[in-house]
């Protein structure tokens, strides 16, 4: 007896959403995943959009094994490694700073 | 100590959450995959008392109503045995494996399922009260370190507090209703009291394990009830309705509910396998298995291709 495949879920909440991560099931090819999915995740129109994605497919890198991101932290990156600039503006006058 | 167990005891330490695929020793996983399976079995089953009542529901809004959580709470079982099949599957065990120890009378399932629901009130007391008591625990366990887990405990935690409302609302009509009604209703919660006591398992449990330290269980039964009682005892008042234990007070030095011997023999029993019910459920879950097992078929690989 042949297994069934195991999916992953994704969905988007509305349009223009970020896709996240709903769950998994376990269905015998996609268009049977679709099906399970939308009984499982979508009972109450929880998403416009639903990706079913076998498992396999989904390759992982993470943070703590992976070396995510650089090993030093890296300011210049970052809009707040610029915060600084508030105290500049200040020298071409106003009391705000910046142009907030 | 090996420096993989190291590792974990001190990511637990920081209050790291554990992903099926990372290092978790093996005492852990069994601790999760026990504590998870029957979370899987008890949603399965707690469908059924309720599932006898979609004929018999009165009006077709709660007809509807209890069609929809019948068809959630096995959704719960299907998300819940989906993260169990993965913690299970260094044992070879795979979701096949846990319904038959179910059906066979191999696996723990929640005590209150082994109960009869005979008349409507029944159903709103499940609804409002057995469910307000799953979400005092899954409430709780939203903390726990393993991760797959908390994801889908978010989800059914959301639609436990729905089916809590619906409960609530069947209460309230039946409080708010005639004489008959309103015994109905009396009867329905002197009869799940107890049920509900023992719901949350024997007080006086250790929290000095490592089940405790590593986050696979959160609360102790004591608290958990505690926490029942102080939400629901005062509601059950207001609505006039008595809780059958004259023992039952709010003690002011301890802040704790104090409630009558609720008979623990009669819960070890009804664990075990000597409910009321239990039998009865579960030959219904065999006789399930047995009817829709053309549809799992339909389902397979070889014939859905
Ligand atoms: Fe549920
Ligand atoms: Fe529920």
């Amino acid at each position: 007896m042949a297994d069934l495949e195991v999916f992953e879920v994704f969905g988007l909440e509305k349009p223009g959403a970020v896709v996240s991560h709903a769950g998994s099931l376990q269905a015998a090819g996609p268009d049977l995943a679709v099906v399970l999915a939308k009984e499982l995740f979508c009972r109450r129109s929880e998403y416009v959009e639903l990706w079913v994605v076998p498992r396999p497919c989904v390759h992982v890198a993470q943070r703590a094994k992976d070396a995510l991101g650089p090993a030093e932290p890296r300011s210049y990156r970052l809009g707040s490694g610029y915060r600084d600039t508030v105290e500049k503006w200040k020298r071409f006058g106003g009391e705000q700073g910046g142009d907030r | 100590m090996d420096m993989d167990l190291q590792a974990f005891e001190a990511r637990i330490a920081r209050g790291e959450l554990i992903e099926a695929d990372d290092f978790m020793p093996d005492a852990y996983r069994r601790q999760c995959l026990r504590l998870i399976v029957t979370h899987a079995n008890s949603e399965l089953m707690g469908a059924l008392p309720e599932r006898e009542w979609i004929p018999r529901a009165p009006g077709l809004g709660r007809k509807l109503a209890v069609l929809s959580k019948v068809q959630d709470e096995i959704g719960h079982a299907q998300m819940i045995y989906r993260v169990a099949e993965d913690l299970a599957a260094p044992y070879g065990i795979s979701r096949q494996d846990m319904l038959d120890d179910l059906i066979e009378g191999r696996a723990k399932f929640h005590n209150v399922f082994s109960y009869p629901a005979p008349t409507w009130a029944d159903v709103g007391i499940i609804a409002w009260l057995v469910d307000g008591a799953a979400l005092e625990t899954q409430g709780a366990l939203l903390k726990t370190s393993y991760a797959p887990y908390a994801r889908i405990l978010r989800r059914i935690c959301a639609e436990e507090a729905v089916h809590l409302k619906h409960g609530e609302d069947i209460v309230l009509t039946l409080a708010a209703g005639t004489p008959g009604q309103r015994a109905m209703l009396q009867d329905a919660l002197t009869r799940w009291w107890r049920p509900l006591l023992h719901f949350f398992g024997p007080p006086g449990e250790s929290t000095n394990s490592d089940a405790f330290r590593w986050r696979v269980r959160i609360a102790s039964n004591e608290e958990l009830r505690q926490g029942f009682l102080r939400k629901y005892v005062p509601k059950i008042r207001r609505l006039g309705l008595a809780v059958p234990d004259a023992e039952l007070r709010f003690d002011e030095a301890t802040g704790k509910w104090l409630y009558g011997d609720p008979d623990w023999d009669e819960f070890w029993r009804v664990v075990k396998g000597g409910g009321l019910q239990t039998n009865e459920r579960l030959s219904l879950r065999r006789l399930s298995r047995e009817e829709h097992g053309w549809v799992v078929a339909a389902m397979r690989p070889e014939t859905a291709a």
